[in-house]
């Protein structure tokens, strides 16, 4: 379906409403399926070879299966729950084989793993979950809908382990890589003031537009240990990650009203 | 008698519970050592070649033991307990077969049959300067040594030893090493290598 189509159906399906229904309750209890784009505003600070360990994309897709609202009049309260993902995540595999074989394919043949499941793509929550919970309030006026909010909740992302076995070339040098960090999954706790604006289009069904914005701080330390197996000498070195992230997002979607 | 009946009932019925997994109890094998071979292992390339002669780089060389094995009179292991070896709610049976060694291996010695640098002339040992390559590292020989036996579980026909040089010779040319493994009832089995050219 091309824009132009999305355009008109919009139009349609907002044109006809005006002239079908007038008598409309108080929004008290709904349900807002969305989606839309994330931008980073600001990114994951790296260049470190553990970089596409980390299971974090700057720019990703988000959808909404799960967001509830509901209000004690212009007052209420909110629980949203979303998928992120970017497509750029599912080659971060194989640019990290492939950064670890440049790195040290001159002198060694190298077999390195990792334990990133970036295939292991989830539906619902995709590779990065948000999730977030609090105060909305909420001004109608006729068929349009303002809401804003002031949430707070998590940024949940997987950070994953590293491993090369390195086999000189020409020598018996044995060598043992492994990136690891101590948690698993990075829970990062955030702010997420939003707004939606929307549209009454039936009683029960409003085209909303939503404007978000995240901010939260993380904090990874990976560990490098390389382990000289001729020679039991072990070295180890840390890559630390402290950003704060800045993200907006846009979105669109439907609020369904069930009370 | 309804006192003895009612242990009977539990005795029997435990019997029940905890022995319904149909396992039969391990049969243990010995085996022993019978004689060995060496080989040079070209490490040079990705994976390692055995060779018989020719040029190795230095820094590459280590050595295949190959020591060949013979299975014993076996022993039944006995369960006096009438219980099977196995509970009811993890029926997890043990292996049928279990092959454990008769004499252990006490020391490894490996010879060096030419001069191999300016301390360690011809016939010296030079067992320092190799280490065992085990599935995940490098051990020196000692440490080898001093591993639990190995016990397998289906007949085995030889056990091998991957021993790699980590100090290269100072003079290079042809070299000759001699293995002399002793085991734990005194036997001692030896094996030469044939002539390789370290460069």
């Amino acid at each position: 379906m091309s824009l132009k189509h999305i355009i008109v159906l919009i139009l349609m399906m907002t044109a006809y409403p005006v002239y079908a229904q007038s008598d409309l309750k108080p929004i008290k209890w709904v349900v807002r399926p969305s989606f839309g784009k994330t931008l980073s505003i600001t990114k994951l600070s790296g260049g470190y070879i553990t970089d596409n360990l980390v299971e974090f994309g700057s720019n990703t897709y988000y959808w909404q299966f799960i967001s509830s609202t509901y209000f004690f009049k212009k007052w209420g309260i909110e629980f949203s729950f979303s998928g992120n993902h970017s497509s750029k995540l599912n080659s971060n595999y194989d640019i990290f084989i492939s950064q670890v074989e440049n790195k040290y394919s001159e002198n060694y043949f190298v077999t390195a793993a990792s334990g990133a499941a970036y295939s292991d793509f989830n539906i619902v929550s995709g590779t990065i979950e948000k999730g977030s919970i609090g105060p909305v309030y909420k001004i109608e006026k006729d068929r349009f809908v303002l809401i804003g909010r002031a949430m707070i909740g998590t940024t949940s992302f997987d950070t994953n382990w590293g491993s090369a076995d390195l086999k000189g070339k020409g020598t018996n040098e044995l060598i043992n890589i492994h990136w690891s960090n101590d948690r698993v999954l990075e829970d990062c706790f955030s702010l997420n003031p939003s707004f939606t604006f929307g549209y009454r289009l039936f009683g029960r069904i409003v085209l909303d537009f939503d404007v978000s914005y995240w901010i939260y701080k993380i904090d990874i330390d990976y560990t490098e240990t390389i382990e000289n197996l001729n020679t039991s000498e072990i070295q180890s070195q840390s890559y630390t990650y402290s950003d704060w992230i800045n993200e907006l997002s846009f979105g669109i979607g439907l609020m369904i009203v069930l009370k | 008698m309804r006192k003895i009946g009612f242990i009977l009932i539990i005795g029997l019925s435990l019997r029940f519970i905890v022995s319904c997994c149909d396992c039969n109890d391990t049969t243990v094998y010995k085996y022993t050592f019978n004689s060995m071979k060496t080989m040079h292992i070209d490490n040079s390339g990705q994976s390692p070649h055995y060779v018989e002669g020719g040029i190795i780089p230095k820094e590459a060389y280590g050595l295949q033991i190959e020591l060949a094995l013979s299975q014993l009179a076996y022993n039944k292991s006995l369960n006096f307990t009438g219980f099977n070896t196995a509970y009811a709610f993890d029926c997890f049976c043990p292996p049928e077969i279990a092959y454990f060694a008769q004499d252990t291996i006490s020391e490894i010695r490996i010879i060096t049959l030419n001069d191999f640098d300016i301390t360690h002339k011809a016939n010296s040992e030079i067992s320092d300067y190799f280490k065992v390559l085990t599935s995940t590292n490098y051990l020196t020989i000692p440490a080898y040594v001093d591993t639990p036996e190995i016990i397998y579980y289906e007949k085995p026909e030889h056990d091998i030893i991957l021993v790699y040089l980590m100090k290269p010779p100072a003079i290079i040319g042809e070299h000759r090493f001699k293995v002399e493994i002793l085991l734990s009832d005194g036997t001692t089995l030896a094996s030469s290598t044939t002539i390789i050219n370290l460069e």
